[in-house]
């Protein structure tokens, strides 16, 4: 009777075992990784290291430490996570400082990957000026530009190795009341000069208002929606990027900050416009532009659309 | 040899196979990971960071919040460990003053007790 039964437990023996071991090694007591890299924490993790890094980066002024950083987390294209990141914060309300941080490192890693050289504003007192509705706070402080520092960003692995760190080798203006509807598109992103390297010398001078250079209706049929547009540069032409903005109106208001969409220039930002709302922007550091308000326009068939404004700002 | 006997050693084959295979071949992957999982060096360079953002900000609060994420322990001793830790290797002497710098500002730093609501 037992030579029927053949060796069919020695299976059974072994399918138990199997399983026994994969419990114990996978459930119960899985391989357990205390020594790990940045590019396996969690997107919310990673999310918190770069605005660190960005942060640290506002201080010290050094682009190739926060690049070496950056690279830890393995994301693919450096810039663009930062940037977008800087927008996901904007939206979710976090501070103003950790937005422009975000934006500007953002920025600065894009040029030096041959993009433009971005003129940056970097934090100084500001005091925010009062419009007739209410306005949030906006406040930072002048960090200045210290010196460039040594790297000495870990080396990243694939493998949990405890060992110690290995340094980084360094590692025309119109203002007022507005003109008729005219048809004027709108105008090309401005060009830059294109440098090697970028040094985050603040070129516009802390404290200097912005004036409003330009004010000018915007009819242009390929964009879907009206567009309150702000370009901001400098005595020299040159883009300003994370420059803070505000937009009021009855009931409500929103900020914005120049540079988050890089394809349309660095000292770029738009707002959606609403028909029969009456919009001030106002920058930090600036004088308001009251009474905006979305544009009827004609196109070449005589039909109408909405059509928006374009301010042009200026900092001496 | 009885039936039971030979039934148990391919279960402890069948057990040795499968751990091998849980713990070497295919071991668990933590891709999810959290900051206090980092490596030591990583840990280091992230309370630099601390410190570098301190410097301009200020805001001991803040760095405390900030250095929770990658320990439990006190942000003092986080600090502390993080610079003995960065003293093993050739690190500059301005990295090392700006964590002294954040380590000092923790001596006298107690956390702000969060106000129950009623």
């Amino acid at each position: 009777m037992n030579e029927n039964r053949g060796s069919w437990y020695l299976l059974t023996g072994i399918i138990i075992g199997i399983g026994l071991g994969l419990l114990v090694s996978w459930v119960l007591w899985p391989t357990r990784y205390r020594d790990n890299a940045p590019a396996s924490l969690s997107e919310e993790y990673k999310d918190d290291y770069r605005a660190l890094i960005a942060a640290a980066y506002m201080a010290s002024g050094d682009a190739e430490r926060a690049r070496t950083r950056l690279a830890l987390l393995g994301d693919t294209d450096i810039s663009t996570a930062l940037i977008a990141q800087a927008q996901r914060s904007m939206a979710a309300g976090h501070p103003e400082a950790e937005v422009r941080a975000l934006s500007l490192l953002g920025l600065t890693l894009s040029s030096g990957d041959g993009g433009a050289t971005p003129v940056v504003a970097f934090p100084s007192t500001v005091t925010p000026l009062t419009p007739s509705t209410a306005m949030p706070s906006a406040t930072a402080t002048h960090t200045g530009i210290p010196s460039p520092v040594v790297a000495w960003t870990p080396t990243p692995v694939d493998t949990p190795n405890p060992t110690s760190l290995i340094p980084a080798t360094s590692i025309s203006t119109q203002s007022g009341t507005p003109t008729p509807p005219t048809s004027t598109s709108t105008p090309p992103p401005p060009t830059f000069t294109i440098a090697p390297t970028f040094t985050p010398t603040p070129t516009v001078t802390p404290g200097q208002p912005f004036r409003l250079l330009q004010k000018q209706i915007v009819c242009n049929p390929d964009l879907s929606q009206p567009l309150i547009q702000v370009q901001v540069h400098n005595a020299s032409g040159d883009p300003i990027a994370g420059v803070e903005g505000f937009v009021f109106w009855e009931g409500g208001n929103d900020r914005f900050i120049t540079g988050l969409k890089p394809e349309m220039g660095l000292g770029y930002a738009d707002f959606i416009m609403k028909q029969g709302v009456v919009y001030t922007v106002q920058l930090v550091n600036g004088e308001p532009v009251r009474d905006l308000t979305v544009n009827q326009c004609t196109n070449s068939s005589g039909d109408q659309y909405s059509g928006g404004w374009l301010l042009v700002f200026e900092q001496p | 040899m009885g039936r039971w006997i030979r039934f148990f050693i391919a279960m402890v084959i069948g057990a040795a196979a499968a751990m091998y295979y849980g713990w070497k071949l295919n071991p668990v992957r933590y891709a999810e990971t959290t900051p206090d999982t980092l490596r030591v060096d990583f840990k280091a360079d992230y309370v630099l960071m601390v410190a570098e953002a301190y410097r301009s900000e200020g805001d001991i609060d803040l760095a405390a919040r900030r250095l929770a994420l990658i320990s439990a322990d006190p942000p003092m001793k986080t600090v502390t460990s993080a610079i003995q830790e960065a003293k093993k290797i050739p690190v500059p002497e301005s990295d090392l003053a700006t964590m002294q710098t954040l380590e000092e500002a923790f001596t006298d730093w107690s956390p702000v007790p969060i106000k129950a609501s009623p």
